[in-house]
């Protein structure tokens, strides 16, 4: 045997007590285990959206830096151009006198300051280079020679027909710039140039600096502030920031005192400066400085947020283990209580429980087996079933069982309570009640039998039985009376016969006219009633008779027919419509016949004084014999009484439960217990054909020797 | 001349039937058995003489049924009854049936005899009465119109001349009458005359 209930091995009980420690590290465990699940990505993703904003940022940042320096460089660059237009409109201009005297020049200025206040003087040089004419606020400047200044020779030499100079002091000491044009008349090379006052340069480059977001400054190649913001510093300065020459528009970041600037810049066309831009203050301005500030407080409670919930989850799914380490700490506990209750059970349980293999050889062998058989475990396992147990006059049966089994997988007695004689280890049969169960291990069958002594319960049984034997005949004694006045009829029969046939005989003899064969024929006659008489009689003692109930093959037809004619006349006595319905088959039974007689009897008279108590009515009662639906003898009594009042019927069964005011209240359960012996079956219903009334109906096995020859 | 009586026995046992059909025959009595009231009322014919036993409870009806149905059809058959439970009410109405015994069983044998040979007498007797009333009836229907009223007034005791003046006739002409009514009625005195003639009345 190996099941642990047998071999009696307790499994040892866990220790599942998990102190609160376990599940502090637990939850500990979950939270940083989460912690890093989610917020080693939400950093890694805050870092990314910050730099990307950031990047996002500082790119419009520059584009508009870069767009503020191209509008004002474009703007530089038309106001320039208006200007050169201004001189190369009047140096072309036809009504010129060539060369133009300080007075002529001083009307075109004139004309010229109309157009742009930026105008200063007026000069006109020769071929030469010495200024020929000039009109303007220094007059001394007429005569001298430009010849050596760094603008005229550009001028001269370049491509262009016009320059614009630098911001410089130059012959009168004052900032100033100036536009010159030059045009060839007849061979000689004629220039007009123009000073222009950079201070209004200045007012038109703040103009443009609009609200004061950013600094706006213009600053020559070498970075020499040409017109500058005066928080940056003044003309002649040079700036912190020198724009590259390439490309022509473009930002660059400076750090200046620790701090980066970043400045954007635009070359101007007209003009070899460029205009350069920077926010006003670099550090709050625009998108970039609110979403700085916000960032941190929105991070932070989302990190927040995300923490608590953490936390929470942790927590949550710590209590979730708590619960299920507990219920499961449960459930081992039950297990181990179950299996150690059904190790109990097997043990001390009245079952003796035996295994065995296929062939039949004890494998398994509990303590109750020993007290039951008497057989040692030690002494009887490993020997045959048939050598121990099982009585001789079994053996062979036990052991073809085992071979049918082992070809077929059948077996009759298998799975079923079943009783049996038993040997005890002192030689004496007992009975036991035995349930074996085949049970298939790895291909082998192994058979386990519950195994109960019963002798106690068949010593009870027999008691029962003798008991309900004795009240079956004492109740039979008390209606037996009910049975007389139909017995007294019964046997008035053939008495009538034998007094007749005898007087007659008496007659033939005295007369001296009979014949000897009418007398003898007239005497055998009365000896056959007479014998019918002794039947009656000795029928009647049996019925009185206290004895064991004797099981014959019966017709359960002529049965009922026999009981009828007892009764018929008592109930007819009692104006009541009597009907037998037998059919003409006989229907074999194994029966006490006496016993159902005194059912019948009972059924019968219950009937009657049911059919009494109902009074006037339709007043019939009708007995009915035939095969039940499931294939049984059945004997059915229908009366027309007043049917079984509500919870009546479940009573009625009840031992000393009567309706009746001197019943005893024995009849029905006593006819139930004797059909039930009979393997019957037995039950007190409403009428069903919707008549009222009950029908009382019993039924019994046929007997299956006589069914069998009866087909043959 | 009248044909034997007969002793019709009907019993559904059959041992009961055979003994009294042979205790019957043993008083040299002619005796015919049947198993049911049925098979005797389709075998019955009224004009046999004889008595009938018939056992009150019989399987498929009940004697007295039988009797009932003899009574219908103006069977005159003397019935004993034979019954295994005395009881009031079946006897009462077994008599009233015209039962002309009740006998309850067991009936010793001799009880038995002598009441079938009583019925049968009484059935011969009844027999008798009526076949001379029938032969007075037959008689009276054989006068003239005049003698039967001459019959009638001297039945009620009319002497001649009453007769005569009650018929307008004379005295002679109502003593030829009554010479006349005397010879066809086979009697020899007005006395006979209206003995007869009201035994015959009084039980029609």
């Amino acid at each position: 045997m190996t099941t642990p209930v047998l071999t009696g091995t307790p499994v040892p009980s866990a220790s599942l007590q998990l102190g609160e420690q376990h599940y502090r590290d637990l939850r500990r465990r979950y939270t940083l285990r989460l912690l890093l699940i989610y917020f080693v990505p939400l950093i890694l993703l805050t870092i990314y959206f910050f730099s990307q904003h950031g990047a996002i940022v500082w790119e419009s940042e520059r584009l508009r830096l870069r767009a503020r320096a191209e509008h004002q460089a474009n703007t530089l660059d038309l106001f320039l151009s208006e200007r050169r237009v201004n001189l190369i409109n009047l140096i072309n201009d036809p009504h010129l006198p060539y060369p133009p005297d300080s007075r002529t020049l001083q009307t075109y200025l004139e004309e010229l300051k109309r157009m742009s206040e930026t105008f200063v003087d007026l000069g006109c040089f020769d071929d030469l280079g010495v200024q020929t004419a000039y009109a303007g606020p220094h007059p001394s400047l007429t005569g001298l020679s430009y010849r050596k200044e760094p603008w005229y020779v550009d001028l001269l030499q370049g491509a262009d027909d016009f320059i614009v100079t630098d911001i410089y002091s130059g012959f009168r000491q004052e900032l100033h710039f100036t536009i010159a044009v030059k045009r060839t008349i007849r061979g000689e090379t004629v220039v007009l140039r123009s000073t222009l006052d950079p201070g209004r340069v200045d007012e038109y480059i703040r103009s443009l600096e609009g609200s004061g977001q950013v600094f706006t400054s213009l600053v020559n190649k070498e970075g020499v502030y040409q017109a500058v913001t005066g928080h940056l510093g003044s003309a002649l300065q040079t700036s912190s920031f020198v724009p590259p020459a390439d490309p022509r528009l473009g930002d660059a970041s400076v750090r200046i005192e620790g701090s980066s600037v970043h400045y954007g810049y635009s070359w101007l066309r007209m003009a070899d400066w460029a205009v350069i831009v920077q926010w006003a203050d670099p550090g709050r301005h625009g998108a970039l400085t609110g979403m700085q500030l916000r960032m941190p407080g929105i991070t932070g409670g989302v990190f927040a947020f995300v923490f608590f919930v953490i936390v929470y989850r942790a927590r949550k799914r710590v209590e979730l283990e708590q619960d299920s380490d507990r219920t499961r700490a449960r459930l081992i506990a039950d297990l181990e209580e179950s299996e150690e209750r059904n190790r109990l059970i097997v043990e001390t349980a009245l079952d003796a429980v035996i295994t065995s293999d296929a062939e039949g050889v004890i494998t398994g062998w509990n303590a109750q087996a020993k007290s039951i058989f008497g057989w040692p475990r030690d002494e009887v396992v490993g020997q045959r079933l048939s050598d121990t147990i099982v009585p001789r006059q079994y053996r062979e049966a036990h052991l073809n069982g085992l071979k049918h089994f082992a070809d077929t997988g059948e077996g009759p007695i298998l799975n079923k309570r079943i009783e049996f004689m038993a040997l005890h280890r002192d030689g004496h049969e007992f009975p036991v009640e035995i349930k074996v169960s085949p049970v298939n291990r790895r291909g082998a069958t192994i058979f386990t039998a519950f195994v109960s002594d019963i002798t106690q319960r068949k010593r009870a049984e027999e008691e029962a039985q003798k008991h309900q034997t004795e009240l079956a005949h004492v109740w039979r004694v008390s209606t037996a009376g009910e049975l007389m006045s139909g017995l007294a009829h019964e046997l008035n029969q053939p008495l009538t016969a034998i007094a007749y046939d005898v007087a007659a005989c008496a007659n033939y003899v005295r007369s001296g006219k009979g014949e000897v064969g009418k007398l003898v024929e007239l005497l055998e006659r009365a000896s056959a009633e007479a014998q019918r008489a002794g039947q009656i009689v000795h029928h009647l003692r049996d019925f009185v008779q206290k004895r064991e109930p004797r099981f014959e093959t019966i017709d359960l037809c002529e049965l009922v027919r026999k009981v009828s004619d007892l009764l018929e006349a008592q109930i007819e006595q009692q104006a009541i419509g009597f009907e037998l319905d037998v059919g003409s088959r006989a229907l074999w039974v194994r029966a006490d016949a006496i016993q159902v007689e005194q059912v019948l009897v009972n059924l019968i008279q219950n009937a009657v004084e049911a059919i009494d108590e109902a009074g006037d009515g339709d007043r019939e009662l009708r007995v009915q014999v035939g095969r039940s639906q499931d294939g049984m003898a059945e004997v059915a009594v229908h009366d027309t009484g007043m049917g079984l009042s509500p919870g009546t019927s479940e009573r009625l069964l009840e031992s000393f439960f009567t309706t009746k005011p001197y019943g005893l209240g024995m009849g029905l359960p006593i006819s139930r217990s004797i059909i039930e012996a009979h393997h019957g079956s037995f039950s007190i219903t409403p009428r069903l054909d919707g008549r009222t009334g009950t029908t009382a109906r019993f039924a019994l096995p046929l007997d299956p020797g006589k069914l069998s020859r009866e087909g043959q | 001349m009248m044909p034997e009586p007969t002793v019709f026995i009907v019993d559904d046992n059959q041992a009961v039937r055979r003994a009294v059909q042979a205790l019957v025959e043993s008083e040299g009595l002619a005796a015919e058995t049947f198993g049911s009231g049925q098979e005797f009322l389709d075998a019955y014919d009224p004009q046999r003489p004889g008595c009938l036993v018939l056992d009150v409870r019989l399987r498929g009806s009940s004697g007295l049924d039988v009797q009932d149905e003899l009574r219908r059809i103006k069977a005159t058959l003397p019935i004993i009854i034979l019954t295994a439970y005395g009881n009031v009410s079946t006897s009462v109405r077994a008599f009233k049936g015209g039962a002309v015994d009740f006998l309850q069983k067991p009936v010793v044998p001799e009880k038995l005899l002598k009441a079938v040979r009583s019925a049968i007498e009484m059935d011969r007797r009844a027999r008798d009465v009526a076949a001379t009333r029938a032969a007075v009836t037959k008689r009276i229907e054989e006068l003239t119109p005049r003698e039967r009223e001459v019959m009638e007034l001297l039945v009620l005791g009319k002497s001649s001349k009453e007769i005569g003046e009650a018929l307008d006739l004379s005295v002679r002409t109502v003593e030829g009458h009554r010479g006349e009514v005397l010879r066809k009625m086979e009697v020899s005195s007005a006395a006979e005359l209206v003995r007869e003639v009201l035994a015959a009345r009084s039980e029609t």
